[in-house]
C-alpha cells in the first residue's frame, strides 16, 4: 500500500478531500520530525511507539581491513510495535 | 526531552498546527494506523510520505519500520556534520583528543543550531556540485546514512588523495562546518521565513532564549562560538600553555590575523629592503628544489609568499621550515630577511588537500610551541 492508496482510503473513510488528507499526514510527518528530534517518544495505542534514540559516539575496528573508526554520535528514529499489533501480526 | 506525547497531545498538535478540530484529527490519527495496521496484517508494505514505511519481516514474526529519509536526516541534524574518521594508529593522541573533545561538546547542540544547520545543508545541497571522488570503505557507508556528511569534510580534497588521505583531517572537519555555515548566512533566514517560522520559534522558546526578529547573526555566531570553544577546550589541554589558545582560535574562524606577518606590522619597522643578501643565497642554494628567494618585507611575509608560489597561505610554515635557522620566532621576523621558497614536493606536499592543510596546521603549531611563554 502506498501513499496515494492510503490517502485515497483516508479520504473515503472520514469522508474528506485528499488535499485536506494530504495537509493533516504532512502536519503528522513534522510533528514526529519536531518532537522525536527532540528525543521525545511518540505513543500511539493500539499501534506502537515511535522512539528516538541516541547512540553515543564510539570506535569500531572494520575487521576487514583492521582499521579503527571512529563513529560520531547518532539519533536514530526506531519503532516499536504495540503488543495488539504485534499479536495480530504474529496470528497470521 | 525524553518526554512521552501521548496520542491526545499528538491530536492536539496536529490541530493546532492544521487549524482543524481536535476531534478531527484525533478520528484521522485513529483512521490512518488502523489502516497501516490492516496493511500489514494483510502482508502488505504500508509507505506513508514524510514518515516513513512499516513491513512485516521476512519471516513475518516482526514489523520492521523503515524511517523517511528526509525524516531521518532531520532528526539526526545535530550530529551530520560528523563523519565516520578511520583512525590511524601512528595518529598523534592531538589528532584522536581533539576529536574527542569536539563530538562531546557536540552533544550539547541546541535546537537553535539545529535549524541553523538546516538551513546550512539546504543551502549546500543547492552549491552541490561534483561527486564525491573519495571511495568509501564498506562500513563507514553503511553507518553513515547522510551523504552529504562527506561532502561538508572532504569539499577541498583533490582527486589524487596519496595514502596519507585516510589519515584524519581533525582540524579541516571543524572548519569546514563553520566555513558552510557562515556562507549560508543569506540562506538561514530565507529558509525561516519560507518555512520553517512555527519550528524555529519553538525551539528557541524551549531554551529559553529571547527571540528577535533579526537575530540573524547571532545563529552563526552560536554555530561559531560552539566550534571555537570545542578547539579551544582541546588545545588547552594539550598545551596547558595560554598563547597557543590564540592561535587556535584565529585558525577557527579561518582569519589569517595571527599569521607571523601580521606582528611585522605592529613592530612598525618599516624598512622595504629588497636587495638580496648575498650570504643567504649562498647558504640556501644548497637545495637543489629550491624555486625562488624572497624578501620579506612589511606587506610581504610568509604567508603571501605562500599563497603566491603554493595558491595556499597555510604552506607558510614549509617556507618557515626551510629557513628555520635564520628565522626564529615565526612573529618576529625582521624585514628584509631573505628566505628561500622551496618546492613543495621536498615535504611530500603535491597538492593543497585537506589531509596537507591539516598537516600544515600541525606543524604551524610545533612551529609556535617554543616561543610560547
Amino acid at each position: 500500500m502506498d501513499n496515494k492508496q492510503i490517502v485515497a482510503a483516508l479520504s473515503k473513510k472520514l469522508s474528506r478531500d485528499q488535499k485536506e488528507i494530504n495537509s493533516l499526514i504532512e502536519a503528522l510527518a513534522t510533528t514526529i520530525k519536531e518532537k522525536c528530534g527532540n528525543l521525545d517518544e511518540i505513543a500511539i495505542p493500539g499501534f506502537g511507539s515511535f522512539i528516538p534514540t541516541k547512540e553515543d559516539e564510539k570506535i569500531i575496528v572494520d575487521l576487514s581491513t583492521g582499521k579503527k573508526i571512529l563513529l560520531p554520535p547518532q539519533i536514530t528514529l526506531n519503532f516499536k510495535p504495540s503488543i495488539v499489533l504485534r499479536k495480530k501480526v504474529n496470528k497470521k | 526531552m525524553k518526554e512521552k506525547i501521548t496520542f491526545q497531545q499528538l491530536a492536539e498538535l496536529l490541530s493546532v498546527s492544521t487549524g482543524g478540530s481536535q476531534a478531527t484529527t484525533e478520528a484521522f490519527l485513529k483512521e490512518l494506523f488502523s489502516i497501516i495496521s490492516n496493511a500489514i496484517e494483510n502482508g502488505e508494505k504500508a509507505t506513508i510520505k514524510g514518515i516513513g514505511s512499516f513491513m512485516l519481516s521476512m519471516d513475518n514474526s516482526d514489523l520492521e519500520y523503515a524511517p523517511d529519509k528526509d525524516l531521518a536526516e532531520s532528526i539526526n541534524m545535530p550530529f551530520s556534520c560528523f563523519e565516520a574518521v578511520e583512525i590511524d594508529d601512528d595518529t598523534p593522541d592531538l589528532n584522536i583528543d581533539t576529536i574527542d573533545l569536539t563530538i562531546t561538546d557536540s552533544e550539547n547542540f541546541n535546537l537553535e543550531q539545529r535549524s541553523n544547520i538546516n538551513a546550512s545543508v539546504a543551502s549546500e545541497k543547492d552549491s552541490k556540485s561534483e561527486p564525491e571522488p573519495e571511495p568509501k570503505t564498506g562500513i563507514e557507508a553503511e553507518l553513515q546514512p547522510d551523504a552529504h556528511n562527506q561532502e561538508i569534510t572532504d569539499d577541498n580534497s583533490g582527486s589524487d588523495a596519496d595514502a596519507e588521505a585516510e589519515e584524519t583531517s581533525t582540524v579541516i572537519s571543524q572548519d569546514n562546518p563553520d566555513q558552510d555555515t557562515v556562507l549560508a548566512t543569506p540562506e538561514i533566514h530565507k529558509t525561516i521565513d519560507e518555512s520553517n517560522t512555527e519550528t524555529c520559534t519553538d525551539t528557541e522558546s524551549d531554551y529559553n532564549e529571547p527571540t528577535t526578529p533579526s537575530s540573524k547573526p547571532r545563529f552563526t555566531l552560536g554555530i561559531i562560538l560552539g566550534f571555537i570553544l570545542g578547539f579551544l577546550c582541546a588545545t588547552a589541554i594539550l598545551h596547558t600553555k595560554p598563547d597557543i589558545l590564540l592561535w587556535a582560535h584565529d585558525d577557527t574562524e579561518l582569519t589569517p590575523i595571527n599569521e607571523p606577518s601580521d606582528s611585522i606590522i605592529d613592530s612598525s619597522t618599516v624598512n622595504p629592503n629588497d636587495s638580496i643578501d648575498n650570504d643567504s643565497i649562498v647558504t640556501v642554494s644548497e637545495f637543489d628544489e629550491i624555486i625562488a628567494i624572497d624578501t620579506v618585507k612589511t606587506t610581504r611575509f610568509l604567508t603571501t609568499m605562500a599563497r603566491q608560489y603554493y595558491n595556499e597561505m597555510m604552506f607558510w610554515v614549509y617556507i618557515y621550515e626551510e629557513n628555520k635557522d635564520k628565522l626564529g620566532n615565526p612573529n618576529t621576523i625582521k624585514p628584509g630577511t631573505t628566505v628561500a621558497i622551496p618546492d613543495l614536493r621536498k615535504y611530500g606536499i603535491h597538492n593543497s588537500d585537506s589531509v596537507n592543510l591539516e598537516r600544515a596546521k600541525l606543524k604551524a603549531v610545533e612551529i609556535y610551541a617554543p616561543y610560547q611563554k
